[in-house]
């Protein structure tokens, strides 16, 4: 088949689409997280959008409307347990999750079983994605990308040293909760991408890709969103072709770039030696 | 005359749970002082250091230049050198330039790479504006924090063991630029160290810190104290005072 008659297909399109927003999205605030050392939040907050699914789909919701709320609260609910519990940021996203995931078996127990519904959320089905999921993800994008570029230079002092950055006047506390929104956002919005189970690393990898060759962090942001980018797109024609799950080949793509970008370090440290 | 007054600290307390760690302090610090704050590890001076610029929980009152620290918003006049440089992330994408930049103050838009060239130039940095930070050695890492508290050429620096990672030239020469920014422009210092001999050379008020204010005066008022005497037994005063200082105490 030719490459270009992929594009005859409109779900192709729009997964096409869909995939480009969704990996910029989450490699520009992937950044933060990797850096801030909370890469395992998008982990945790895919957990808890499962209890949300699980609800969504014994309720015969749109599992997206209420995984929403359910991983934004949560994700306040985690920096607020850090804060004023003080209890350790991974700790906390465990107990969350573990809530969130185990909220779900549960409502999937009661409801006694879901049908193939539940497997397109924990592993995603891009291409089955309709038009008003594409048009909430551009949404989202736009608000997420907007606000990250918006307090790009906050986000990277913040990243740098949080009690550098409240001493150049900077609400940390206030960005704090942003970012964790953003990232509640972000989850919800990449699981008909890559599926809950494989979000975080849609999340982590780009950017911990470009931090290997990269020592800027405006080229790390650029090649981050690069490299995600590329990524969903060769993932989705891919899986197209071969007839493979989209979600874990993206996943699979982004994991070779990850294996290159160590290669170029290993090289890049040969010559220096 | 007096100087107008830059801290003013009254009955402060900090409390981590079931452990305070001081409580009670009463103090000024004022215009063009150049305060060295000395005590043993464990003493408190870096918690009390972050008290001053609101970034731990406190009881009491702290007005910075006359308006409470909670309420401050001018942080373009402090500059500020953490101690904890272990927890620096070494791996952080950003150049000494880049660093540097994130130390300029929201409220400052207009000749930022000026501001940034001065504030490299001072500590002799600005041949490697364009290093990546994780490229450096710790020194230079450290130096490169400083340019960065120093970037938006504030009235009042704080320090908290900032030349711990510093060859002793690049330290001697750091200490220099602190005087010549004390004497010359003026500037309000507060250094926090352990080592109280050394630093007798450069400030001129010292404030001896274990958990609470045991001398806090000029450098001859504790060489002459009594009770300093008694605190720190003869031999260890004399130690203290009679390093090669080569200073005059601004009294």
């Amino acid at each position: 088949m030719e490459l270009l008659e992929l594009f005859k297909y409109d779900f192709i399109v729009r997964a096409l689409f869909t995939g480009l927003l969704v990996a910029m999205t989450c490699s520009l605030l992937g950044i933060f997280l990797v850096l801030k050392r909370l890469s395992l939040i998008g982990d945790g907050l895919a957990h808890i959008t499962f209890g949300g699914v699980a609800l969504g789909l014994l309720t015969k919701n749109d599992p997206f409307y209420i995984a929403l709320p359910f991983s934004v609260l949560s994700s306040l609910g985690i920096l607020k347990l850090t804060h004023k519990s003080k209890i350790y940021g991974d700790a906390a996203i465990g107990i969350i999750s573990a809530a969130g995931i185990a909220g779900g078996v549960i409502v999937s127990h009661m409801a006694g079983g879901f049908n193939i519904d539940i497997f397109s959320y924990l592993f995603g089905n891009i291409l089955a994605i309709s038009k008003s999921d594409m048009y909430i993800s551009v949404i989202l994008s736009v608000v997420v990308c907007g606000l990250i570029l918006i307090y790009l230079d906050d986000l990277f002092s913040m990243a740098f040293d949080e009690e550098l950055a409240k001493i150049t006047g900077i609400d940390t506390v206030k960005l704090n909760y942003v970012l964790s929104m953003l990232t509640a956002i972000t989850v919800v919005m990449s699981m008909r991408v890559v599926g809950i189970m494989l979000v975080s690393a849609l999340l982590i990898l780009p950017s911990v890709s470009a931090l290997q060759i990269f020592h800027s962090y405006r080229k790390v942001s650029l090649f981050s969103i690069i490299f995600s980018v590329t990524s969903v797109l060769t993932g989705i024609t891919i899986s197209f072709v071969y007839n493979l799950p989209s979600g874990a080949t993206i996943v699979m793509v982004n994991f070779l770039i990850f294996l290159c970008c160590l290669m170029i370090k290993y090289l890049e440290s040969l010559k220096t030696k | 005359m007096i100087n107008q007054e830059v801290y003013r600290v009254q009955s402060l307390s900090v409390r981590y749970p079931g452990n305070e760690v001081f409580a009670g302090l009463n103090f000024s610090i004022y215009q063009g002082d150049f305060l060295a704050i000395v005590g043993p590890n464990g003493s408190g001076k870096s918690t009390l250091i972050k008290t001053l610029l609101n970034l731990l929980p406190f009881s009491g009152k702290i007005f910075l230049y006359g308006i409470s620290v909670k309420d401050f918003k001018d942080w373009h006049k402090i500059g500020y050198i953490p101690q904890r440089f272990s927890y620096f992330n070494p791996i952080f994408p950003a150049s000494v330039k880049e660093v540097v930049q994130m130390g300029i103050a929201k409220s400052i838009t207009s000749n930022k790479n000026i501001l940034i060239e001065r504030a490299l130039s001072l500590v002799e940095m600005l041949p490697l504006k364009d290093k990546p930070l994780s490229n450096l050695s710790g020194g230079q890492q450290q130096r490169a924090l400083i340019a960065r508290a120093l970037v938006n050429n504030p009235e009042l620096l704080i320090l908290d063991e900032p030349t711990v990672a510093l060859d002793p030239e690049i330290r001697e020469s750091f200490f220099n630029i602190l005087v010549r920014m004390n004497r010359e422009e003026g500037k309000t210092i507060i250094l926090v160290t352990h080592d109280i001999g050394y630093v007798g050379k450069y400030a001129s008020k010292l404030m001896y810190f274990d958990r609470n204010i045991i001398f806090y005066g000029t450098f001859n008022d504790f060489c002459k104290s009594e009770s300093m005497k008694d605190y720190f037994g003869y031999r260890t005063q004399h130690l203290i005072c009679h390093m090669d200082h080569n200073h005059i105490k601004g009294d």
